[in-house]
């Protein structure tokens, strides 16, 4: 299993990882600081599957969280539709909700700072195996 | 001093091994935060601001959180001249941060 972390905060990027790490064994995380780093990940030929789970922040430098999304609802590879995103903003914003309905893929939206709890409720939804 | 860092999701090993890494980037942050300042570039101090905001944020220092929300106000709505003042309180609670973050060391 794998999740996929893209914050431009590496603190946050660790914490989250940390977070994980300790609600489910055996899961290999990777982090990205923007959606240009993210994108290489993904389209990466030598993947065999895609990570079951992406966390994505929507204001980061370089290639945001919405630049992310629109380029990946327009390409096409491997695994596409198996792709889980769950977006993890600080925005409370409606017109940000609203404008990621779009996005079949985008399975949830989370407000920061993410919750132990809210981490077990991802791990038993898209992950399979749960360390009691 | 408030215990800025008692947070009850980080274990004491993982306090240890995150908050410096917090420390470091807050401080970044702010170096970046007020060179746009000082050269008025207020859509880059936004842009950061809103980054210190999520890391803080998501690691329980709401009394850094809620100072960069406040900043963040002030300059969406353009009172400039007001911000001086606060930019030098949120100096001062980084620099109250990293002395903090010393002890658990």
């Amino acid at each position: 299993m794998s999740i996929l972390l893209i914050d431009d905060s590496e603190a946050i990027n660790e914490m989250n990882a940390y977070f994980f790490n300790q609600a489910i064994a055996d899961v290999e995380i990777i982090t990205a600081k923007n959606g240009k780093e993210a994108l290489a990940i993904l389209e990466n030929p030598d993947n065999k599957k895609l990570p079951d789970l992406v966390l994505l922040d929507l204001k980061m430098p370089v290639f945001d969280g919405y630049e992310f999304l629109e380029y990946l609802s327009s390409v096409e590879f491997a695994y596409k539709d198996q792709l889980n995103v769950i977006l993890l903003t600080t925005s409370m914003n409606p017109e940000d909700k609203k404008r990621i309905s779009k996005f079949s893929f985008v399975t949830n939206y989370l407000v920061k700072p993410l919750s132990m709890k809210q981490v077990g409720s991802l791990v038993s939804t898209y992950l399979t195996t749960v360390n009691d | 001093m408030t215990d800025y860092f008692n947070n009850e999701r980080l274990n004491s090993a993982a306090l240890k091994k995150l908050i410096p890494l917090f420390i470091n980037e807050v401080t970044q942050d702010l170096q970046h935060f007020s060179t746009a300042h000082k050269k008025g570039q207020f859509k880059l101090c936004l842009e950061v601001l809103h980054k210190m905001k999520g890391s803080s944020l998501s690691f329980g220092i709401s009394v850094l959180a809620n100072q960069c929300i406040k900043i963040h106000r002030l300059i969406s709505d353009e009172n400039i001249s007001q911000t001086n003042l606060e930019v030098h309180r949120l100096e001062v609670i980084v620099q109250e941060l990293t002395l903090e973050s010393t002890k658990l060391t």
